[in-house]
């Protein structure tokens, strides 16, 4: 519990460090708001400045950050530029399309990954382990976009199978997931085979099949257990690379996600949503860190004790 | 809801029919009875037998649903993929013309502005019957019918109007277009129950175009009072052929039909909409929609790339609808005040060197309209002496060039005084200019310029577009009145505005001023014809093609109208699905 509690305390200066980063970047980047906002409006430039004064753009920079700080410690996210709705509530309406693409695509890197993984690992050489070897290539090596596009012509426009964009149902999750998922299956599968191969040389294994273990709870029992810290240290880590991949398949797949709508609100300079939507992100990955780390000490012990010590 | 066989039927007729049909007509299939049936409702005037008849395999409605769909006429639904997100469902609020595609169907606006079949535009009322305009362009009375009815059950009359524009103007709103459009608004002033008076502090002759673009639709004034100002951008309420029904922020919006809309003009359809309901689905990545189109999942795609509109052209399985669009139309603004292009020799030079119809044929694939001029042709005020200042004649840009002093060096590049004649190109992303850019600078390099192109996004190009660092910029804007130039020729606006040629002609300025002062159509459409041969003539911007509204569909789908922003109108559309 203090271990949770420690590691949320350390989080505290985390955030507040992305806050001052993503305002300081976003206010790097040259452009006027009010400007972008009312082009194809018909504005005159006052009209431009008078909403520049009513955005509070004219305000120096320090004010800036220091009155986005309180409203943040009051919960409050502020307001879209574009669509004067709250960024909390922008932001919410988006993020559990995304939450679930992420998780789908972590299942499908898991499900594909790990089992492809263990049997290549078990029986490196062989027919299967090759099979396993050049998928796990293809899909570092194929882009996810490129990958998402072909799978969309294939599935959907020639065989009429699957949905070419979201609608809503698990059948139309199918492809993002899929698309955004195979690469750190491929990640996974690497990863996984490796330490089989070397848990299998290892002595307590050799111990295992001399107590007269059978192969199948010598490889899961014993080599999974001690590969799998690896393994969901690494899947925390990738969440964030699935975030910033989220941004690109929902702009393929239609998905109204935060990653999409984080990139076009940084083309449009929308600060509020950045920033909002970069703390948002920010504790997230924290947060799945946190997880990560819990998950990995109730799997070997020997974390929790380095950790309270 | 409308039997196909019958056309508009008004509840009477179904009425009779059925009549007709218990005493054993045979011209009526068993389908085309049942949506009779959805006609009346339930009603009192429903025979034993068609009552017997819609129970015998479930509710009514469900049935009704059901055929209609398959009748290919009436009933289903229309999904129309679009590429952006609305900021605001908000007509009065909104800054982007999108929103303007959405509030056609779900609002009215006092007077509609459509296109004839010649090309030219029509007032046709809407919410107003008739209008008076005073001769000085600063009044506008309009009487206003008496059988409108909003969405929410509010009955329309002259505080609906009243609202509506007070509600533009209202800070709190933090309109965008509406409030650009508007222009210098002074009061709405309600005469009686049906009379309204709209008066400007300075004429405003571009108000009547304006007020017709979907800026200016009527919204409910209880919903207005409900949702605040701008809650309302949340809950929209109207009077038009489509009732808002759910918004899924960033992915789709469904509106569905407003069966009692019987104000509509006649041109666009008579009665409710056709459509059960119709749905924006939201799909940002072009080639997401066609493959969306594809597979059946959208009906509509709209502004597809030319690419992908030649390939559903050529696979046969898909109707393209091209809709001419009002403004300024997609091209580069030249900079006046940096060298080279500060020479006017150099920048007519530019004009002649570039052959638009063979960019809108090879690179676009016939998709888009060459354009010659600084508005597009069904812009109010369009010259078309000015549209033929400068012909595709590379010969005639390189004598320009050589009586400029540029002479041709051995590696194709003119040079004088030592410096090569280098533009520097910067565009936009997102406009679609990077591929086009490409064969203009090909043709520039024809006749000895070379150039550089930087790409960059919108908020940091229009820094260096205020700032002049750049020869030729990217640029089209949407207007309905041709006082749209003042947007972005207008002196003032150089440092900080949209003209990104860096044109400062104090009596372009005022004609302008005067032409938007002027009541008198013709007289006013002479003005801007005089403003944009100047404007030609000085050689400030290069136009490549008229933006245009792209729509791709099967061919059942039917009954669309277009309008002047480039869009269509759904009131009569029909799935055919």
């Amino acid at each position: 519990m203090t271990f949770v509690l420690r590691r949320l305390g350390s989080a505290v200066p985390v955030v507040l460090g992305i806050t001052l980063v993503a305002f300081l970047l976003i206010h790097a980047i040259p452009g006027d708001p009010a400007t972008t906002i009312l082009f194809g409006a018909n504005a005159s430039t006052e009209q431009i400045a008078a909403l520049r004064t009513q955005l509070g753009l004219d305000r120096p920079l320090l004010t800036q950050y220091l009155d986005f700080l309180s409203q943040l410690i009051h919960g409050d996210l502020g307001t879209s530029y574009l669509t004067s709705n709250s960024v909390a509530h922008e932001l919410l309406s988006r993020a559990p399309s995304t939450i679930v693409l992420a998780v789908a695509a972590i299942v499908v890197a898991v499900v594909v990954g790990v089992p492809l993984g263990l049997a290549a690992g078990a029986r490196p050489g062989t027919v299967l382990d090759q099979v396993a070897r050049g998928v796990s290539f293809l899909g570092v090596a194929i882009p996810y976009f490129f990958l998402a596009l072909l799978l969309v012509l294939l599935l959907s426009v020639r065989l009429d199978w699957l949905p070419a964009i979201d609608d809503g149902t698990p059948k139309g999750l199918i492809l993002p997931a899929v698309s955004l998922g195979w690469g750190y299956a491929a990640i996974l599968t690497r990863l996984v085979r490796g330490r089989i191969i070397e848990e299998y040389r290892s002595e307590y294994v050799r111990s295992a099949r001399a107590r007269g273990c059978g192969e199948w709870r010598v490889l899961l029992a014993h080599a999974l257990r001690n590969s799998s810290i690896p393994a969901i240290t690494t899947i925390g880590l990738q969440f964030g690379n699935i975030l910033t991949g989220a941004a690109i398949t929902e702009v393929i797949f239609g998905r109204a996600g935060l990653g999409s709508f984080l990139a076009t609100s940084i083309s449009n300079k929308n600060i509020p949503v950045v920033q909002g939507a970069i703390v948002v992100i920010g504790i997230g990955y924290v947060l799945i860190n946190l997880v990560v780390d819990l998950v990995v000490g109730a799997v070997d012990p020997r974390t929790r004790l380095a950790g309270a010590r | 809801m409308n039997v196909a066989p019958e056309g508009q039927s008004t509840p009477q007729v179904p009425a009779a029919l059925c009549t007709d049909a218990g005493g054993g007509a045979r011209g009526l299939s068993r389908r085309n009875v049942l949506s009779l049936a959805a006609v009346l409702g339930g009603g009192a005037a429903i025979s034993p037998w068609l009552t017997a008849c819609s129970s015998s395999d479930g509710s009514p409605s469900s049935q009704v649903a059901g055929s209609a769909g398959q009748s290919g006429q009436t009933g289903g639904t229309l999904t129309v993929g679009i590429s952006s997100t609305p900021d605001t469902l908000d007509p009065g609020a909104t800054g982007l013309a999108l929103t303007l595609l959405i509030s056609m169907a779900v609002f009215d606006p006092l007077v509609w502005w459509l296109p004839t079949a010649d090309g030219k535009g029509e007032f046709v009322p809407g919410l107003a019957s008739s209008y008076k305009v005073s001769s000085d362009a600063s009044v506008y009375t309009f009487s206003l019918r008496k059988d409108v009815v909003f969405h929410d059950g509010t009955t329309f009359d002259a505080s609906a109007v009243k609202a509506t524009y007070d509600h533009v103007v209202d800070p709190a709103t933090k309109s965008k277009s509406g409030l650009g459009a508007l222009g210098p608004y002074k009061q709405t002033k309600i005469i009686d129950d049906h009379t309204v008076e709209i008066s400007f502090t300075e004429p405003n002759a571009g108000f009547l175009h304006q007020q017709a673009a979907g800026n200016f639709g009527i919204a409910s004034p209880a919903a207005l009072k409900k949702y605040g100002p701008t809650g309302f951008g949340n809950n929209p309420v109207g009077s038009g052929p489509f009732k808002f029904e759910s918004y899924a922020t960033g992915d789709r919006l469904t509106l569905v039909k407003n069966p009692d809309y019987a104000w509509g003009p006649a041109v666009l359809g008579t009665g409710p909409a056709k459509l059960d309901s119709l749905v924006f689905r939201i799909v940002a990545d072009d080639s997401g929609r066609y493959n969306a189109l594809q597979s059946g999942q959208l009906q509509i795609a709209m502004n597809l790339p030319p690419n992908s509109i030649a390939a559903a052209q050529k696979s046969q399985k898909f109707t393209q609808t091209t809709i001419p669009s009002i403004g300024t139309p997609i091209g580069m603004p030249i900079n006046v005040t940096r060298t080279p292009t500060d020479d006017p020799l150099v920048r007519q030079a530019i004009m002649h060197a570039v052959d638009q119809e063979k960019l809108v044929s090879s690179v676009q694939f016939g998709v888009n309209t060459a354009a010659h001029n600084v508005l597009t042709p069904i812009t109010p005020g369009y010259s078309k002496a000015a549209g033929a200042t400068y012909a595709y004649d590379p010969v005639k840009a390189g004598q320009l060039l050589d009586q400029a002093g540029w002479v041709m060096g051995p590696d194709k590049v003119r040079t004088k005084n030592g410096e090569k004649l280098a533009l520097k190109i910067i565009l936009y992303s997102g406009a679609g200019l990077e591929l086009p850019t490409q064969f203009v600078v090909s043709q520039l390099s024809a006749v000895g310029f070379t150039a550089s192109t930087t790409v960059q996004p919108f908020t940091t190009a229009q820094v260096s577009f205020n700032s002049g660092e750049h020869n030729l910029a990217s640029f089209g804007y949407y207007g309905a009145d041709p006082y749209l130039l003042n947007i972005w020729v207008n002196s003032g606006a150089i440092k900080s505005g949209f003209n990104w040629s860096h044109y400062a002609n104090p009596t372009v300025d005022k004609m302008i001023a005067k032409a938007n002062a002027t009541a008198d159509d013709a007289a006013r459409d002479a003005l801007y014809e005089q403003v944009g041969q100047t404007l030609m003539t000085d050689a400030i911007y290069l136009p490549l093609w008229d933006v245009n509204g792209a729509f791709t569909m099967p061919p059942s789908v039917g009954g669309l109208h277009p309008t002047f922003n480039g869009y269509i109108t759904f009131h009569s559309a029909t799935t055919g699905a």
